[in-house]
Protein backbone atom coordinates (compact mmCIF):
# COMPACT_ATOMS: atom_id res chain seq x y z
CA UNK A 1 0.00 0.00 0.00
CA UNK A 2 1.38 3.37 -1.03
CA UNK A 3 0.37 6.14 1.32
CA UNK A 4 0.71 9.91 0.96
CA UNK A 5 0.29 11.99 4.12
CA UNK A 6 0.46 15.71 3.38
CA UNK A 7 3.10 15.04 0.76
CA UNK A 8 4.64 18.17 -0.68
CA UNK A 9 7.79 18.67 -2.71
CA UNK A 10 9.62 21.78 -3.75
CA UNK A 11 12.61 21.80 -6.09
CA UNK A 12 15.73 23.42 -4.71
CA UNK A 13 15.22 27.15 -5.19
CA UNK A 14 12.34 26.27 -7.48
CA UNK A 15 8.59 25.95 -7.66
CA UNK A 16 6.34 23.84 -5.45
CA UNK A 17 5.97 20.70 -7.57
CA UNK A 18 3.56 18.80 -5.32
CA UNK A 19 1.18 20.37 -2.85
CA UNK A 20 -0.26 18.50 0.11
CA UNK A 21 -1.12 15.13 -1.43
CA UNK A 22 -3.14 12.70 0.63
CA UNK A 23 -4.07 9.28 -0.72
CA UNK A 24 -3.79 5.54 -0.26
CA UNK A 25 -3.09 3.37 -3.31
CA UNK A 26 -3.57 -0.35 -3.09
CA UNK A 27 -2.68 -3.20 -5.44
CA UNK A 28 -3.79 -2.90 -9.04
CA UNK A 29 -2.90 -1.01 -12.18
CA UNK A 30 -3.48 2.71 -11.81
CA UNK A 31 -3.45 5.47 -14.39
CA UNK A 32 -1.73 8.71 -13.47
CA UNK A 33 -3.04 11.66 -15.44
CA UNK A 34 -2.03 15.27 -15.44
CA UNK A 35 -1.09 18.12 -17.71
CA UNK A 36 2.53 18.87 -18.58
CA UNK A 37 4.30 20.08 -15.46
CA UNK A 38 1.58 18.80 -13.13
CA UNK A 39 4.10 16.82 -11.10
CA UNK A 40 3.52 13.28 -12.39
CA UNK A 41 7.17 12.40 -12.89
CA UNK A 42 8.11 14.06 -9.61
CA UNK A 43 5.51 11.96 -7.81
CA UNK A 44 6.81 8.76 -9.40
CA UNK A 45 10.35 9.72 -8.45
CA UNK A 46 9.33 10.27 -4.83
CA UNK A 47 7.52 6.93 -4.60
CA UNK A 48 10.51 5.21 -6.18
CA UNK A 49 13.04 6.84 -3.87
CA UNK A 50 14.73 8.89 -6.58
CA UNK A 51 13.68 12.04 -4.75
CA UNK A 52 13.31 12.48 -1.04
CA UNK A 53 9.93 13.48 0.27
CA UNK A 54 9.91 16.07 3.01
CA UNK A 55 9.01 15.22 5.66
CA UNK A 56 10.40 11.75 5.16
CA UNK A 57 7.27 9.90 6.27
CA UNK A 58 4.91 11.77 3.96
CA UNK A 59 5.34 9.00 1.38
CA UNK A 60 5.38 5.42 2.62
CA UNK A 61 5.18 1.94 1.15
CA UNK A 62 3.70 -0.55 3.62
CA UNK A 63 4.42 1.93 6.39
CA UNK A 64 8.08 2.47 5.50
CA UNK A 65 9.20 5.88 4.34
CA UNK A 66 10.58 5.85 0.80
CA UNK A 67 12.84 8.81 1.61
CA UNK A 68 14.88 6.67 4.01
CA UNK A 69 15.85 4.46 1.05
CA UNK A 70 16.08 1.34 3.16
CA UNK A 71 16.94 -1.78 1.13
CA UNK A 72 13.68 -3.44 2.21
CA UNK A 73 11.69 -0.65 0.52
CA UNK A 74 13.97 -0.21 -2.49
CA UNK A 75 13.79 -3.89 -3.42
CA UNK A 76 10.01 -3.58 -3.55
CA UNK A 77 10.06 -0.58 -5.88
CA UNK A 78 11.22 0.28 -9.37
CA UNK A 79 10.69 3.37 -11.49
CA UNK A 80 11.16 3.09 -15.24
CA UNK A 81 11.45 6.69 -16.32
CA UNK A 82 10.85 7.85 -19.84
CA UNK A 83 14.46 8.25 -20.92
CA UNK A 84 16.17 5.95 -18.47
CA UNK A 85 19.37 4.31 -19.58
CA UNK A 86 20.58 1.02 -18.22
CA UNK A 87 24.19 0.90 -17.03
CA UNK A 88 25.13 -2.22 -18.96
CA UNK A 89 25.43 -3.17 -22.60
CA UNK A 90 22.69 -5.79 -22.67
CA UNK A 91 19.89 -7.31 -20.63
CA UNK A 92 21.92 -10.40 -19.77
CA UNK A 93 24.39 -8.22 -17.89
CA UNK A 94 21.49 -6.59 -16.02
CA UNK A 95 20.38 -10.07 -15.00
CA UNK A 96 23.85 -10.94 -13.78
CA UNK A 97 24.71 -7.75 -11.89
CA UNK A 98 21.47 -5.96 -11.06
CA UNK A 99 18.69 -8.56 -10.75
CA UNK A 100 20.23 -10.23 -7.64
CA UNK A 101 19.11 -7.19 -5.65
CA UNK A 102 15.47 -8.02 -6.39
CA UNK A 103 14.37 -11.24 -4.72
CA UNK A 104 11.19 -11.56 -6.81
CA UNK A 105 13.01 -11.51 -10.14
CA UNK A 106 11.69 -14.21 -12.48
CA UNK A 107 14.08 -15.31 -15.20
CA UNK A 108 11.43 -17.39 -16.99
CA UNK A 109 9.18 -14.36 -17.18
CA UNK A 110 12.05 -12.32 -18.62
CA UNK A 111 12.69 -14.93 -21.31
CA UNK A 112 9.01 -14.96 -22.24
CA UNK A 113 8.88 -11.16 -22.30
CA UNK A 114 11.95 -10.89 -24.49
CA UNK A 115 10.56 -13.59 -26.81
CA UNK A 116 7.38 -11.55 -27.16
CA UNK A 117 9.47 -8.65 -28.42
CA UNK A 118 11.66 -10.87 -30.57
CA UNK A 119 14.75 -10.37 -28.43
CA UNK A 120 17.28 -12.66 -26.76
CA UNK A 121 18.80 -10.42 -24.10
CA UNK A 122 22.19 -10.28 -25.81
CA UNK A 123 21.34 -7.30 -27.99
CA UNK A 124 23.42 -4.16 -27.35
CA UNK A 125 20.72 -1.91 -25.92
CA UNK A 126 23.09 1.10 -25.92
CA UNK A 127 22.89 1.16 -29.71
CA UNK A 128 19.15 0.57 -29.88
CA UNK A 129 16.58 3.03 -31.09
CA UNK A 130 14.35 4.51 -28.40
CA UNK A 131 11.57 2.03 -29.13
CA UNK A 132 13.74 -1.08 -29.07
CA UNK A 133 15.51 0.06 -25.94
CA UNK A 134 12.14 0.62 -24.28
CA UNK A 135 11.04 -2.90 -25.25
CA UNK A 136 14.12 -4.46 -23.65
CA UNK A 137 13.72 -2.32 -20.53
CA UNK A 138 10.03 -3.13 -20.14
CA UNK A 139 10.69 -6.85 -20.60
CA UNK A 140 13.29 -6.64 -17.82
CA UNK A 141 11.47 -4.48 -15.27
CA UNK A 142 8.29 -6.53 -15.53
CA UNK A 143 10.37 -9.62 -14.78
CA UNK A 144 11.83 -7.92 -11.68
CA UNK A 145 8.28 -8.12 -10.30
CA UNK A 146 8.65 -5.36 -7.73
CA UNK A 147 5.63 -4.89 -5.50
CA UNK A 148 5.46 -1.29 -6.66
CA UNK A 149 6.22 -0.68 -10.34
CA UNK A 150 6.13 2.83 -11.68
CA UNK A 151 6.12 3.36 -15.44
CA UNK A 152 6.55 6.83 -16.87
CA UNK A 153 5.29 6.94 -20.48
CA UNK A 154 5.98 3.25 -21.12
CA UNK A 155 4.53 3.30 -24.62
CA UNK A 156 6.67 6.20 -25.74
CA UNK A 157 8.61 5.13 -28.83
CA UNK A 158 6.82 1.80 -29.24
CA UNK A 159 5.30 0.89 -32.57
CA UNK A 160 1.66 -0.23 -32.86
CA UNK A 161 2.32 -3.96 -32.51
CA UNK A 162 4.75 -3.41 -29.64
CA UNK A 163 2.10 -1.43 -27.76
CA UNK A 164 -0.31 -4.32 -28.17
CA UNK A 165 2.39 -6.73 -27.00
CA UNK A 166 3.06 -4.53 -23.98
CA UNK A 167 -0.63 -4.50 -23.10
CA UNK A 168 -0.69 -8.30 -23.16
CA UNK A 169 2.54 -8.44 -21.20
CA UNK A 170 1.18 -6.21 -18.46
CA UNK A 171 -1.95 -8.30 -18.20
CA UNK A 172 0.15 -11.46 -17.99
CA UNK A 173 2.96 -10.31 -15.70
CA UNK A 174 1.34 -8.04 -13.14
CA UNK A 175 0.29 -10.03 -10.12
CA UNK A 176 -2.60 -9.40 -7.78
CA UNK A 177 -0.22 -8.23 -5.06
CA UNK A 178 1.52 -5.68 -7.27
CA UNK A 179 0.80 -1.98 -7.52
CA UNK A 180 1.56 -0.54 -10.93
CA UNK A 181 1.23 3.16 -11.64
CA UNK A 182 1.37 4.15 -15.30
CA UNK A 183 1.81 7.77 -16.23
CA UNK A 184 0.85 8.18 -19.86
CA UNK A 185 -0.74 10.61 -22.23
CA UNK A 186 -1.71 7.77 -24.60
CA UNK A 187 -4.34 6.30 -22.27
CA UNK A 188 -6.08 4.34 -25.02
CA UNK A 189 -3.11 1.95 -25.17
CA UNK A 190 -3.92 0.50 -21.77
CA UNK A 191 -7.41 1.58 -20.94
CA UNK A 192 -8.77 -1.92 -20.46
CA UNK A 193 -6.14 -2.65 -17.83
CA UNK A 194 -6.70 0.06 -15.27
CA UNK A 195 -8.20 -0.54 -11.87
CA UNK A 196 -7.87 3.03 -10.65
CA UNK A 197 -7.09 6.54 -11.81
CA UNK A 198 -5.19 9.40 -10.23
CA UNK A 199 -5.09 12.91 -11.54
CA UNK A 200 -2.71 15.72 -10.73
CA UNK A 201 -3.48 19.31 -11.55
CA UNK A 202 -0.88 21.96 -10.83
CA UNK A 203 0.75 19.82 -8.19
CA UNK A 204 -2.46 18.87 -6.42
CA UNK A 205 -4.07 15.44 -6.39
CA UNK A 206 -7.60 16.16 -7.54
CA UNK A 207 -8.60 12.52 -7.94
CA UNK A 208 -7.47 9.16 -6.68
CA UNK A 209 -10.20 6.59 -7.01
CA UNK A 210 -11.11 3.18 -8.34
CA UNK A 211 -12.75 2.87 -11.73
CA UNK A 212 -15.53 0.93 -10.10
CA UNK A 213 -16.41 3.84 -7.83
CA UNK A 214 -16.15 6.39 -10.63
CA UNK A 215 -18.33 4.43 -13.03
CA UNK A 216 -20.92 3.87 -10.29
CA UNK A 217 -21.29 7.66 -9.85
CA UNK A 218 -20.91 9.04 -13.37
CA UNK A 219 -21.44 7.70 -16.87
CA UNK A 220 -19.76 8.48 -20.17
CA UNK A 221 -22.16 8.82 -23.08
CA UNK A 222 -22.01 10.01 -26.65
CA UNK A 223 -24.23 10.84 -29.59
CA UNK A 224 -24.79 12.93 -32.64
CA UNK A 225 -26.95 15.39 -30.68
CA UNK A 226 -26.14 17.41 -27.55
CA UNK A 227 -26.83 15.32 -24.47
CA UNK A 228 -29.35 16.53 -21.93
CA UNK A 229 -28.36 16.66 -18.32
CA UNK A 230 -24.65 16.51 -19.08
CA UNK A 231 -22.35 17.81 -16.38
CA UNK A 232 -19.62 18.20 -18.96
CA UNK A 233 -19.86 17.93 -22.74
CA UNK A 234 -17.42 18.28 -25.58
CA UNK A 235 -17.90 18.14 -29.32
CA UNK A 236 -15.57 16.42 -31.71
CA UNK A 237 -16.19 16.33 -35.49
CA UNK A 238 -19.96 16.32 -35.22
CA UNK A 239 -20.02 13.87 -32.33
CA UNK A 240 -20.93 14.80 -28.77
CA UNK A 241 -19.33 13.20 -25.76
CA UNK A 242 -20.57 13.89 -22.27
CA UNK A 243 -20.33 12.98 -18.63
CA UNK A 244 -23.71 12.51 -16.96
CA UNK A 245 -24.62 11.70 -13.38
CA UNK A 246 -25.24 8.04 -12.64
CA UNK A 247 -26.92 8.31 -9.23
CA UNK A 248 -28.20 4.73 -8.99
CA UNK A 249 -25.30 3.19 -10.89
CA UNK A 250 -27.62 1.79 -13.51
CA UNK A 251 -25.68 3.11 -16.46
CA UNK A 252 -22.85 0.67 -17.15
CA UNK A 253 -20.35 2.55 -19.28
CA UNK A 254 -16.62 2.29 -19.82
CA UNK A 255 -14.63 5.21 -18.55
CA UNK A 256 -13.49 7.59 -21.25
CA UNK A 257 -10.23 8.77 -19.75
CA UNK A 258 -9.69 11.52 -22.29
CA UNK A 259 -13.15 12.91 -21.61
CA UNK A 260 -12.61 12.59 -17.86
CA UNK A 261 -9.25 14.35 -18.13
CA UNK A 262 -10.70 17.22 -20.14
CA UNK A 263 -13.61 17.51 -17.72
CA UNK A 264 -11.32 17.68 -14.71
CA UNK A 265 -9.32 20.41 -16.43
CA UNK A 266 -12.47 22.46 -16.99
CA UNK A 267 -14.55 24.61 -14.67
CA UNK A 268 -16.86 21.60 -14.15
CA UNK A 269 -14.15 19.77 -12.27
CA UNK A 270 -15.38 20.55 -8.78
CA UNK A 271 -18.93 19.47 -9.69
CA UNK A 272 -17.73 16.16 -11.09
CA UNK A 273 -15.47 15.53 -8.11
CA UNK A 274 -18.24 16.27 -5.64
CA UNK A 275 -20.44 13.67 -7.37
CA UNK A 276 -17.68 11.08 -7.39
CA UNK A 277 -16.81 11.70 -3.75
CA UNK A 278 -20.39 11.75 -2.55
CA UNK B 1 20.27 -16.54 -20.86
CA UNK B 2 21.26 -16.96 -17.26
CA UNK B 3 18.39 -18.63 -15.43
CA UNK B 4 19.93 -19.18 -12.04
CA UNK B 5 20.06 -16.00 -10.02
CA UNK B 6 21.41 -15.89 -6.52
CA UNK B 7 18.84 -14.11 -4.36
CA UNK B 8 20.63 -14.31 -1.05
CA UNK B 9 20.04 -10.65 -0.31
CA UNK B 10 20.30 -10.01 3.42
CA UNK B 11 16.84 -9.89 4.97
CA UNK B 12 17.69 -6.85 7.07
CA UNK B 13 18.09 -3.11 6.67
CA UNK B 14 21.19 -3.07 8.87
CA UNK B 15 24.62 -2.57 7.35
CA UNK B 16 25.69 -5.73 5.57
CA UNK B 17 29.10 -6.55 4.10
CA UNK B 18 27.34 -9.05 1.86
CA UNK B 19 25.43 -6.16 0.29
CA UNK B 20 28.67 -4.20 0.00
CA UNK B 21 30.01 -7.11 -2.04
CA UNK B 22 26.83 -7.07 -4.14
CA UNK B 23 27.35 -3.37 -4.78
CA UNK B 24 30.85 -4.25 -5.92
CA UNK B 25 29.40 -6.84 -8.24
CA UNK B 26 27.02 -4.21 -9.61
CA UNK B 27 29.90 -1.85 -10.39
CA UNK B 28 32.29 -4.55 -11.65
CA UNK B 29 31.49 -4.27 -15.40
CA UNK B 30 32.24 -0.55 -15.20
CA UNK B 31 35.46 -1.05 -13.27
CA UNK B 32 36.72 -4.09 -15.12
CA UNK B 33 38.74 -2.25 -17.75
CA UNK B 34 40.39 -0.09 -15.09
CA UNK B 35 41.22 -3.13 -12.96
CA UNK B 36 42.94 -4.74 -15.95
CA UNK B 37 44.64 -1.73 -17.51
CA UNK B 38 45.92 0.19 -14.50
CA UNK B 39 48.27 -2.49 -13.16
CA UNK B 40 49.56 -3.20 -16.67
CA UNK B 41 50.29 0.46 -17.32
CA UNK B 42 51.83 0.87 -13.87
CA UNK B 43 54.01 -2.18 -14.42
CA UNK B 44 55.16 -0.94 -17.81
CA UNK B 45 56.00 2.51 -16.42
CA UNK B 46 57.76 0.95 -13.45
CA UNK B 47 59.91 -1.31 -15.61
CA UNK B 48 60.77 1.57 -17.93
CA UNK B 49 61.59 3.99 -15.11
CA UNK B 50 63.66 1.64 -13.01
CA UNK B 51 65.56 0.28 -15.99
CA UNK B 52 66.64 3.80 -17.02
CA UNK B 53 68.15 4.26 -13.56
CA UNK B 54 69.77 0.86 -13.47
CA UNK B 55 71.38 1.00 -16.91
CA UNK B 56 72.07 4.76 -16.97
CA UNK B 57 70.12 5.61 -20.08
CA UNK B 58 70.53 9.05 -21.52
CA UNK B 59 69.06 12.02 -19.68
CA UNK B 60 66.57 12.52 -22.49
CA UNK B 61 65.16 9.03 -22.14
CA UNK B 62 65.16 9.39 -18.37
CA UNK B 63 63.17 12.62 -18.73
CA UNK B 64 60.70 10.85 -21.01
CA UNK B 65 60.15 8.13 -18.46
CA UNK B 66 59.85 10.80 -15.81
CA UNK B 67 56.98 12.28 -17.78
CA UNK B 68 55.42 8.82 -17.92
CA UNK B 69 55.60 8.65 -14.13
CA UNK B 70 53.82 11.99 -13.88
CA UNK B 71 51.18 10.68 -16.29
CA UNK B 72 50.77 7.65 -14.05
CA UNK B 73 50.18 9.96 -11.08
CA UNK B 74 47.42 11.78 -12.91
CA UNK B 75 45.95 8.47 -13.98
CA UNK B 76 45.74 7.69 -10.28
CA UNK B 77 44.27 11.06 -9.32
CA UNK B 78 41.56 10.88 -11.98
CA UNK B 79 40.67 7.21 -11.54
CA UNK B 80 37.36 7.97 -9.73
CA UNK B 81 35.96 9.45 -12.95
CA UNK B 82 35.12 5.85 -13.79
CA UNK B 83 32.06 6.31 -11.55
CA UNK B 84 30.81 9.17 -13.70
CA UNK B 85 28.99 7.19 -16.37
CA UNK B 86 25.82 9.08 -17.16
CA UNK B 87 23.88 5.92 -17.91
CA UNK B 88 22.33 4.27 -14.93
CA UNK B 89 22.46 7.03 -12.32
CA UNK B 90 18.79 6.44 -11.52
CA UNK B 91 19.48 2.73 -11.24
CA UNK B 92 22.32 3.45 -8.80
CA UNK B 93 20.10 5.61 -6.59
CA UNK B 94 17.35 2.97 -6.59
CA UNK B 95 19.75 0.10 -5.97
CA UNK B 96 18.44 -1.79 -2.94
CA UNK B 97 21.39 -1.16 -0.66
CA UNK B 98 21.99 1.30 2.14
CA UNK B 99 23.78 4.45 1.09
CA UNK B 100 26.44 3.55 3.67
CA UNK B 101 27.01 0.25 1.86
CA UNK B 102 27.30 1.99 -1.50
CA UNK B 103 29.65 4.58 0.02
CA UNK B 104 31.77 1.91 1.68
CA UNK B 105 32.42 0.14 -1.56
CA UNK B 106 33.05 3.33 -3.52
CA UNK B 107 35.42 4.84 -0.94
CA UNK B 108 37.28 1.58 -0.29
CA UNK B 109 37.71 0.94 -4.00
CA UNK B 110 38.99 4.48 -4.53
CA UNK B 111 41.39 4.66 -1.60
CA UNK B 112 42.53 1.06 -1.25
CA UNK B 113 41.69 -0.55 -4.57
CA UNK B 114 43.00 2.06 -6.95
CA UNK B 115 46.07 2.65 -4.77
CA UNK B 116 46.86 -1.03 -4.93
CA UNK B 117 46.26 -1.19 -8.68
CA UNK B 118 48.71 1.65 -9.30
CA UNK B 119 51.34 1.41 -6.58
CA UNK B 120 51.61 -2.31 -5.95
CA UNK B 121 53.15 -2.97 -9.39
CA UNK B 122 55.53 -0.06 -8.78
CA UNK B 123 56.57 -1.56 -5.46
CA UNK B 124 57.07 -4.95 -7.08
CA UNK B 125 59.31 -3.30 -9.69
CA UNK B 126 61.31 -1.65 -6.92
CA UNK B 127 61.82 -5.00 -5.20
CA UNK B 128 62.74 -6.74 -8.44
CA UNK B 129 65.22 -4.13 -9.60
CA UNK B 130 66.78 -3.88 -6.14
CA UNK B 131 67.37 -7.60 -6.23
CA UNK B 132 68.82 -7.35 -9.74
CA UNK B 133 71.12 -4.44 -8.94
CA UNK B 134 71.90 -5.28 -5.34
CA UNK B 135 71.81 -1.57 -4.48
CA UNK B 136 68.50 0.02 -3.53
CA UNK B 137 69.92 3.53 -3.22
CA UNK B 138 69.86 3.85 -7.01
CA UNK B 139 66.07 3.76 -6.90
CA UNK B 140 65.08 5.23 -3.56
CA UNK B 141 65.84 8.67 -2.24
CA UNK B 142 65.13 7.37 1.22
CA UNK B 143 68.12 5.02 0.96
CA UNK B 144 70.29 7.73 -0.51
CA UNK B 145 69.49 10.04 2.40
CA UNK B 146 70.14 7.37 5.01
CA UNK B 147 66.80 7.90 6.71
CA UNK B 148 65.91 5.85 9.74
CA UNK B 149 63.12 3.29 9.53
CA UNK B 150 60.75 5.54 11.44
CA UNK B 151 61.55 8.46 9.13
CA UNK B 152 60.98 6.28 6.08
CA UNK B 153 57.61 5.11 7.37
CA UNK B 154 56.58 8.67 8.23
CA UNK B 155 57.75 9.96 4.85
CA UNK B 156 55.89 7.18 3.06
CA UNK B 157 52.71 7.82 5.03
CA UNK B 158 52.77 11.54 4.40
CA UNK B 159 53.45 10.95 0.74
CA UNK B 160 50.50 8.55 0.55
CA UNK B 161 48.25 11.02 2.39
CA UNK B 162 49.16 13.82 0.03
CA UNK B 163 48.42 11.56 -2.95
CA UNK B 164 44.97 10.91 -1.49
CA UNK B 165 44.07 14.61 -1.59
CA UNK B 166 43.49 14.89 -5.37
CA UNK B 167 41.96 11.44 -5.77
CA UNK B 168 39.42 11.99 -2.99
CA UNK B 169 38.65 15.46 -4.35
CA UNK B 170 38.02 13.95 -7.77
CA UNK B 171 35.72 11.35 -6.19
CA UNK B 172 33.63 13.96 -4.39
CA UNK B 173 33.30 16.09 -7.53
CA UNK B 174 32.18 13.09 -9.59
CA UNK B 175 29.33 12.43 -7.17
CA UNK B 176 28.48 16.04 -6.36
CA UNK B 177 27.97 17.26 -9.90
CA UNK B 178 25.11 16.15 -12.14
CA UNK B 179 26.67 17.37 -15.37
CA UNK B 180 30.23 17.44 -16.72
CA UNK B 181 31.21 15.05 -13.97
CA UNK B 182 34.47 13.95 -15.58
CA UNK B 183 35.56 17.52 -16.27
CA UNK B 184 34.65 18.67 -12.75
CA UNK B 185 36.46 15.72 -11.24
CA UNK B 186 39.62 16.55 -13.16
CA UNK B 187 39.32 20.27 -12.51
CA UNK B 188 38.83 20.00 -8.76
CA UNK B 189 41.62 17.48 -8.35
CA UNK B 190 43.98 19.97 -10.01
CA UNK B 191 42.65 22.70 -7.72
CA UNK B 192 43.38 20.48 -4.72
CA UNK B 193 46.95 19.92 -5.91
CA UNK B 194 47.39 23.66 -6.23
CA UNK B 195 45.96 24.03 -2.74
CA UNK B 196 48.44 21.53 -1.37
CA UNK B 197 51.30 23.38 -3.02
CA UNK B 198 50.01 26.63 -1.53
CA UNK B 199 50.04 25.09 1.95
CA UNK B 200 53.69 24.11 1.45
CA UNK B 201 54.47 27.53 0.04
CA UNK B 202 52.86 29.37 2.94
CA UNK B 203 54.79 27.24 5.43
CA UNK B 204 58.05 27.90 3.56
CA UNK B 205 57.43 31.65 3.55
CA UNK B 206 56.71 31.58 7.27
CA UNK B 207 59.87 29.52 7.86
CA UNK B 208 62.06 31.89 5.89
CA UNK B 209 60.48 34.88 7.58
CA UNK B 210 61.25 33.32 10.95
CA UNK B 211 64.74 31.93 10.27
CA UNK B 212 66.12 34.02 7.44
CA UNK B 213 67.54 32.81 4.13
CA UNK B 214 71.13 32.34 5.32
CA UNK B 215 70.66 28.63 6.03
CA UNK B 216 69.48 28.07 2.46
CA UNK B 217 72.38 30.14 1.11
CA UNK B 218 74.85 27.97 2.98
CA UNK B 219 73.27 24.84 1.55
CA UNK B 220 73.32 26.30 -1.93
CA UNK B 221 77.08 26.72 -1.71
CA UNK B 222 77.30 22.95 -1.56
CA UNK B 223 78.98 20.29 0.45
CA UNK B 224 78.78 16.57 1.00
CA UNK B 225 75.88 16.84 3.44
CA UNK B 226 74.05 19.69 1.73
CA UNK B 227 71.13 17.55 0.63
CA UNK B 228 70.69 15.98 4.03
CA UNK B 229 70.76 19.44 5.62
CA UNK B 230 68.12 20.62 3.19
CA UNK B 231 65.95 17.58 3.84
CA UNK B 232 66.07 18.08 7.58
CA UNK B 233 65.21 21.75 7.22
CA UNK B 234 62.21 21.19 4.96
CA UNK B 235 61.00 17.91 6.49
CA UNK B 236 58.65 19.76 8.87
CA UNK B 237 56.79 20.81 5.71
CA UNK B 238 56.02 17.14 5.22
CA UNK B 239 54.48 17.00 8.70
CA UNK B 240 52.41 20.12 8.05
CA UNK B 241 51.25 18.91 4.65
CA UNK B 242 50.62 15.46 6.06
CA UNK B 243 48.45 16.78 8.86
CA UNK B 244 46.59 19.04 6.44
CA UNK B 245 46.13 16.16 4.01
CA UNK B 246 44.80 13.81 6.69
CA UNK B 247 42.26 16.36 7.87
CA UNK B 248 41.29 17.22 4.32
CA UNK B 249 40.90 13.58 3.21
CA UNK B 250 38.74 12.70 6.22
CA UNK B 251 36.51 15.73 5.58
CA UNK B 252 36.22 14.94 1.87
CA UNK B 253 35.29 11.33 2.58
CA UNK B 254 32.59 12.54 4.97
CA UNK B 255 31.21 14.92 2.34
CA UNK B 256 31.33 12.16 -0.27
CA UNK B 257 29.34 9.78 1.93
CA UNK B 258 26.82 12.54 2.65
CA UNK B 259 26.54 13.39 -1.05
CA UNK B 260 25.89 9.78 -2.00
CA UNK B 261 23.26 9.57 0.74
CA UNK B 262 21.45 12.69 -0.43
CA UNK B 263 21.67 12.16 -4.19
CA UNK B 264 18.44 12.94 -5.99
CA UNK B 265 17.70 12.63 -9.68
Amino acid sequence: MIQFDNLSYRYKRGPLALDNLNAAIGPGIHLLLGENGAGKTTLLHIIGGLRMAIPAHSCTIDGEATALRNPSVLEKTFVLTDEMMFPYGNINQMVRHHAPFYPRFNAEMLRANLDSFGMTGLEPIDHFSLGNRKKAQLAYVLALRPEVLLLDEPANGLDISARHTLLQMLARCVGEDQTVIISTHTVWDFQNLFDGVMMLRQGQLVMCDSLWNISSKIAFVGGSEPIDGAIYMQQSIGHYEAIVPNPDGSLQTNIDFVLLYNALQSDKASQILSIINS
Amino acid sequence: METTISHNTPATDRFSWKRVAMVGRYYYPTLRLQIILYPLISLAVGIATYSTKLWNYSALIEAFYGILSVALSFMYYWAPTVFSRSNGRAIEVMLPARSSEKSTFIVLYTIVGISALVYLPQFLCYIAFTLISGDSSIFSAYDMLHLTTGERIAAGLFSALQALVPICTCLLAVFAYKKSRVAMGILWSIVSLIGLALVAMIYTIIYIASNGVERFSNIAIGGSDAIEQLVHIVSPIAYVCGAFSLTYVLAIIWFTVRTIHKTQI
